[in-house]
């Protein structure tokens, strides 16, 4: 369980300092600074697939029963797969309302981004807190 | 567990079977392309440009649905190999899909204008070319607004008879005086639907490429109608009136074959362009044309401008510099088996049907030669980029083929085919798509190329 805890605090300011990174790189490029772009695709596959594996550590070592922190931190696992799967759909439809609509599709791009990674970001910090609460463990 | 929870969990595991299942009719409709129904054929144009996102979606579910498996974790295996495969096959057109057309175009590019052609293009206009063919991020974020002046409907034929009315959209550079290089836009629809701009026409590209000097004329033509057609109880006009409502445009009084939307396209449209050339801007002696589907094949008889349409377009006026065809019908008498098609004969006579939409009888090989670009090709035709999805089932890539091969036997000028793969008709609707950037950074390398090269 030491272990496991040593683990999470890593990786959870690894999710935090990514999600960060990632939100402003993906950002970045509609103000005009298109050299990242790139860096911008790697971040955010990086990013949304470690989120994943945070969620599934989650699932597997945090105690529901805990009413402190624990069950917070799996609620908020589930709400990050829901806000998931909406920010996909945003990103999904975008390039639909561009090509076919000329809608400008920035305010909905940039909210999908603030959502999913700024959701990142809230989980990670759950898991910190529940570091220092034992009950809050399998 | 209470019994709602129970109630709900079964709910969103039967969900996430039916969404894994879907993913799965998607992947076989990528790679095989061979599922033939009208509903698969309209999937088939949207899918493989959608499915980039599986990527994203289906661990999602997978997810979901180990978590709603719950302790027995042999059942896990289950989501988690069926979500694979539906993710491998979903994201074909991406991973594999984006390779070959690649490396058939830069191949075919440097053959024919040769390695170095890049060199000879101006530095000021290659600044504005895309920098690689295919972006991955652009994928995901389309947003980026072009600089040109744009107006819409202006009328450049009327058929007073009939009370008929057809217009086009004119993009143009916001900067410079010209005359500028122009590019005619003609769109899809199987020569019955459709209309030009939004939200049908790839107007962001028509934006693209006036932003980058050229001017775009998006044009409307005659479409036909069957007013004496009837599928079941309903009239045939009526569907194709709510279809085209649905795309901002009435059904026109008359019915226009396709012998008559070549004149139109061929022969009404570049007289126009020639009386109003100083008015909009237009270089005569530098004429491209552009359509998809339906648009393709209009665009591809401008093969026959000094023969089969000599009598019809301004030969002397304008110089064509090149076409680009995007999935288009070249040789009608290949597509005689589409008369046996059970669609068809739910609508009547297909025979009866398809001589009141082309004007002639399609097994008359003299009407056949009248309408199928692949018999007009000459040492006269202009140079040509083809661009072809491998799994259409509406226009079998074949056609583009054929029309390649006639090029190389009979042409002076060059024949480019790029063929798409893991995707069907329409790949490039969507702008910002594999199919869409891929075929645009070929488009633009063309247009230059063909002036400079």
């Amino acid at each position: 369980m030491v272990e496991i805890k040593y683990f999470m605090t890593y990786y959870s300011y690894i999710v935090i300092l990514f999600n960060s990174a990632a939100l402003v790189l993906n950002i970045l490029p509609f103000m005009g600074i298109l050299i990242i772009e790139y860096i911008a695709t790697i971040f955010f596959l990086i990013v949304f697939f470690k989120n994943f594996g945070l969620v599934i550590l989650n699932f597997r070592y945090i105690n529901r029963s805990d009413h402190s922190y624990g069950r917070w931190t799996k609620n908020m696992s589930w709400i990050y797969i829901l806000v998931s799967i909406i920010s996909i759909f945003f990103l999904c439809i975008a390039p639909l309302m561009y090509s076919f609509l000329n809608i400008n599709n920035v305010p909905y791009l940039i909210i999908a981004y603030i959502i999913l990674f700024g959701i990142g970001i809230l989980l990670a910090v759950f898991d910190l807190k529940c570091i220092g609460q034992p009950k809050a463990w399998k | 567990m209470s019994l709602i929870k129970k109630i709900l969990k079964y709910f969103l595991l039967i969900l996430g079977y039916l969404i894994l299942l879907w993913g799965l009719y998607t992947g076989l409709l990528i790679v095989f392309g061979k599922l033939f129904t009208i509903f698969s054929t309209l999937v088939n144009c949207l899918f493989p440009a959608l499915a980039c996102y599986s990527i994203l979606f289906y661990p999602i579910i997978i997810l979901i649905m180990t978590r709603l498996h719950g302790k027995k974790r042999k059942l896990w295996l289950v989501p988690i190999c069926f979500g694979l495969v539906v993710v491998s096959l979903n994201s074909l057109p991406l991973i594999a899909g984006t390779q070959k057309p690649i490396i058939d175009g830069n191949a075919q590019f440097a053959q024919v204008f040769g390695a170095n052609y890049m060199d000879k293009i101006p530095q000021e206009l290659k600044s504005k070319f895309m920098k690689t063919p295919f972006d991955f991020w652009k994928l995901y974020n389309n947003y980026e607004s072009f600089d040109c002046n744009v107006t819409y409907d202006i009328p450049y034929l009327k058929v007073p008879i009939y009370n008929d009315v057809f217009k086009f959209d004119y993009y143009c550079p916001k900067h410079g005086t010209g005359p500028f290089p122009t590019i005619i836009n003609i769109h899809g629809g199987g020569w019955i639907i459709g209309n030009k701009g939004f939200p049908e026409n790839r107007p962001q590209a028509s934006k693209y490429l006036a932003h980058q000097g050229y001017v775009v004329f998006d044009i409307q033509y005659g479409l036909a109608h069957f007013p004496n057609m009837t599928i079941g109880n309903t009239k045939l006009d009526d569907t194709l009136g709510w279809v085209q409502g649905l795309l901002g445009r009435q059904l026109t009084n008359k019915s226009y074959s396709v012998l008559e939307q070549i004149h139109q396209v061929l022969g009404n449209f570049t007289h126009f362009l020639v009386s109003n050339a100083s008015q909009y801007k237009v270089n005569l002696s530098c004429v491209y044309i552009t359509g998809n589907s339906a648009g393709g094949h209009l665009t591809e008889c401008f093969i026959g401008w000094n023969n089969t349409y000599r009598s019809i377009f301004p030969t002397e006026n304008i110089t064509i510099k090149g076409l680009i065809p995007f999935y288009g019908v070249s040789n009608f008498a290949d597509l005689m088996y589409m008369i046996n098609d059970p669609l068809l004969g739910l609508i009547g006579n297909p025979i009866e049907l398809m001589k009141e939409m082309f004007g002639g009888d399609l097994s008359n090989t003299s009407f056949n030669n009248l309408i199928s670009p692949v018999t007009m090709v000459d040492s006269n035709a202009p140079p040509i980029l083809l661009l072809h999805g491998e799994n259409d089932e509406l226009v079998p890539v074949e056609q583009s083929r054929e029309l390649k091969d006639a090029y190389d036997a009979n042409a002076t000028n060059p024949a480019i085919l790029i063929e798409f793969p893991f995707v069907g008709h329409a790949f490039d609707y969507i702008f910002n798509s594999p199919g869409g950037q891929i075929s645009l950074y070929y488009i633009e390398r063309f247009l230059a190329a063909t002036r400079y090269a």
